[in-house]
């Protein structure tokens, strides 16, 4: 099986990506890695964890059920995050400027099916958040 | 100032209202925000004269803390142990233990001790915060929380974090 540092390192071929962060609930940064781009690697892990949270509460708030994934398209890119169970990751891809009547995710790739990759904390038994950052 | 006589039941009062308002907006990712505050909770306990500078190993990281918590009432006694990468710390009577309770009834993930859920990483808890943020500044490990619960008589807790080099 291959590890969580080499299925970055998969994701990071995918056209746009230039980082892909594992992260824990609690804000620790399980694996990243980025093309070249600078990263604080305990403020990313904290933003993206409480991102999530406050994205789930938002989403109980309104009644409109668990979250599976989040997306927020900036200037210069894409942020998204996913959950990360014990039986699949997926990954998106997108552009970050869109052309007019372009979809913002024109394509969904859901890599292959693997078991837990070890990321079965005694707290983290759920899912884990990815990021995909600074799609072009 | 009163700085000497300080109550308990203050800094959980205040506690109570940070804590219920952090998991109301953050949810369950909370441990995420005291993960990041760890290392200024570090920072600011320096200015104020308690100095964990000195310590550069497990052993002075075991004295020193339980020291520390100790004499600032945080909890009765506190005792490491190290086997393998896992850093046990076993508290006992921690001072927050109603604060635990009172956020349990309302079901917030606790302050410090007991009922963390299963999937739903505990957060705020002091003595895990400070030894996360030492072992990671001073000991140069990446340390997570692994296991926080209770053990023994109420107030008695047991946690467990995972070091690992950077």
């Amino acid at each position: 099986m291959p590890s969580v540092k080499q299925k970055l390192s998969e994701l990071l071929k995918v056209d746009g990506v230039n980082t892909a962060v594992v992260v824990g609930r609690d804000g620790f940064v399980i694996d990243g890695l980025t093309n070249g781009a600078a990263m604080d690697v305990e403020a990313i892990g904290a933003v993206i964890s409480t991102g999530v949270g406050t994205a789930e509460v938002m989403g109980r708030e309104l009644k409109v059920g668990a979250m599976s994934q989040g997306m927020m398209e900036y200037k210069d890119g894409i942020i998204l995050m996913s959950f990360l169970g014990r039986e699949a990751i997926t990954g998106l891809r997108g552009r970050g400027q869109r052309e007019p009547g372009q979809r913002a995710l024109p394509d969904k790739e859901v890599l292959p099916r693997d078991p837990s990759y070890n990321l079965d904390r005694t707290f983290v038994t759920v899912w884990e958040a990815w990021m995909f950052r600074g799609f072009r | 100032m009163a700085t000497d006589r300080i109550d308990t039941r203050a800094v959980q009062g205040v506690l109570y209202g940070i804590y219920k308002a952090l998991h109301g907006v953050v949810g369950e990712n909370s441990a995420a925000v005291m993960r990041r505050a760890a290392p200024d909770i570090l920072d600011m306990l320096g200015k104020l004269g308690v100095d964990f500078s000195c310590v550069d190993d497990v052993n002075k990281l075991s004295a020193k803390l339980g020291e520390t918590m100790v004499q600032a009432g945080m909890c009765e006694n506190m005792a490491f142990t190290l086997n393998g990468s896992d850093l046990t710390a076993d508290i006992t009577q921690c001072s927050f233990y109603p604060l635990t309770m009172k956020l349990k009834e309302e079901g917030i993930p606790p302050f410090g001790c007991p009922f963390a859920e299963e999937g739903i990483p505990p957060f705020g808890c002091p003595f895990a915060a400070l030894t996360i943020a030492i072992a990671e500044k001073n000991l140069g490990k990446r340390a997570r929380l692994k296991f926080l619960e209770p053990v023994g008589k109420p107030g008695d807790t047991r946690l467990i974090v995972e070091l690992t080099d950077k």
